[in-house]
């Protein structure tokens, strides 16, 4: 709609140059505009008026005619008005071509328009933009192969917990071969009363730490305990045909214990904490 | 048909004219002049292109089939135009003529720069009364 208008207003501008104007009020264009406009859909519509009123339904030159003289339009000296010198004629306009869209940003080709669709529709966007393919592969929902999963995991990550007891923590070996590292078992922590599990059932077990604190504190106990039943054990040796490994057994677990109370006493004799921020508070001494 | 046409719009003619003699005289035969003038819109091309006239004809449903009746039509809008033009101009060549400094450039102002002061005459002498209010920016 607008494009006619703006076209109408380049002629009307080179109407008035020729006419001998050199400029133009804006107010006076549009005024000048409206009346070119119209003066032509009223000479449209009167001379299909008079078209009609003839029982016609193509207009011809009568009804021209016709219209400009109801209009008042005096158009004798039209013949001479066409062929004057001074015309100006304006270069043909020529038909702009439609914007195409930015393929700049395009990924993938676009997909044909399925069967119900007609052609003279958009095409589609880029198949991204609307085609969600998942990431990861659908997990698996058959009943065998989940129960085999959840079965081989559970075996996997005891396997894995023991092995890594056995190699960072207390270990003891059913062979008297050197190489301790054959079939490493996770040494077995003799509590010092252990009746009281028995005695005092527990629902939850709470803080681990605290059970290992409390076996700290006796330590003296335990090595006695550990002496009584070495010399029971001797006794009984020479008496029993117990593998040779379960003698030096108890000097190696009793070795290993006493290590650890060993540790246990250095450790709290010394400080404790290297960690500077994990330091008891101390007070600073009271300037005057 | 197309006589036919003549005849009809000669005996409108006739009718509605409410002019002199003379120049009923010749609004009697303005149908063949126009008739004749448009067998030579053949290779003539108005200012005005033929799309933007037909499509302001089509607007007001005047299904145009003929090419030179729509040349016809714009060539008439020119004429319009220019005949207020040039009164306009003349309108702006009188003031500007009637002021007292004539010393400024030549005897007349060299540039015309069509005003509403100069369009509204021109535009009421053809019939359009035209009032604007004047803008102060």
């Amino acid at each position: 709609m607008a494009e006619h208008r703006t076209v109408l207003g380049v002629c009307l501008g080179a109407l008035l140059t020729e006419a001998g104007f050199d400029a133009v009020d804006n107010i006076a264009y549009e005024t000048m505009l409206e009346v070119l406009t119209s003066f032509m859909i009223s000479t449209g519509n009167t001379a299909r008026n008079y078209c009609e009123l003839a029982g016609r339904v193509q207009p011809v030159v009568g009804d021209l005619v016709m219209t400009y003289a109801d209009l008042g339009i005096d158009l004798r000296g039209i013949e001479r008005y066409a062929r004057r010198q001074q015309r100006l004629v304006l270069p043909a306009l020529g038909v702009g071509s439609a914007p195409r869209p930015i393929t700049i940003l395009q990924a993938g080709s676009k997909l044909p328009h399925p069967s119900h669709i007609p052609e003279h529709l958009p095409a589609f966007p880029d198949p991204h933009a609307y085609i969600r393919t998942p990431t990861h592969k659908q997990p698996v929902t058959e009943y065998e192969a989940l129960r085999e999963k959840a079965a081989a995991q559970k075996r996997d990550i005891e396997r894995a917990l023991t092995k890594f007891v056995a190699k960072t923590g207390d270990t003891q070996s059913l062979f008297t071969t050197d190489d301790v590292n054959i079939f490493p078992l996770v040494a077995c922590k003799p509590h010092p009363q252990p009746f009281l599990d028995a005695l005092m059932p527990k629902d939850q077990v709470f803080d681990e730490e605290d059970e290992d604190l409390e076996l700290q504190p006796p330590p003296k106990r335990v090595k006695r305990g550990l002496d009584l039943s070495q010399n029971t054990d001797k006794d009984s040796d020479g008496e029993d045909s117990s593998p040779p490994s379960s003698p030096p057994e108890c000097p190696d677990s009793q070795s290993e214990v006493g290590k650890d109370i060993l540790q246990a006493e250095k450790i709290s004799s010394e400080d404790p904490i290297d960690n500077p921020y994990l330091q008891a508070v101390k007070k600073p001494h009271k300037y005057i | 048909m197309k006589l036919e046409s003549e005849e009809k719009c000669t005996d409108g003619n006739t009718s509605g004219a409410a002019a002199g003699p003379n120049e009923l005289a010749e609004s009697k035969t303005a149908g063949q002049p126009l008739a004749e003038f448009l067998m030579q819109l053949e290779d003539y091309t108005p200012t005005i292109p033929d799309a933007v006239t037909s499509h302001y004809l089509t607007m007001a449903g005047f299904e145009a089939s003929d090419a030179r009746m729509v040349r016809l039509v714009s060539l008439a809008a020119q004429k319009f135009i220019s005949d207020i033009g040039n009164d306009a101009l003349q309108h702006c060549k009188a003031r500007s003529s009637a002021l007292p400094n004539k010393s400024s450039k030549t005897s007349k102002d060299k540039k015309y720069t069509l005003t509403m002061e100069d369009l509204a005459p021109a535009l009421n002498e053809y019939g359009i009364t035209v009032k604007k209010p004047p803008y102060f920016v």
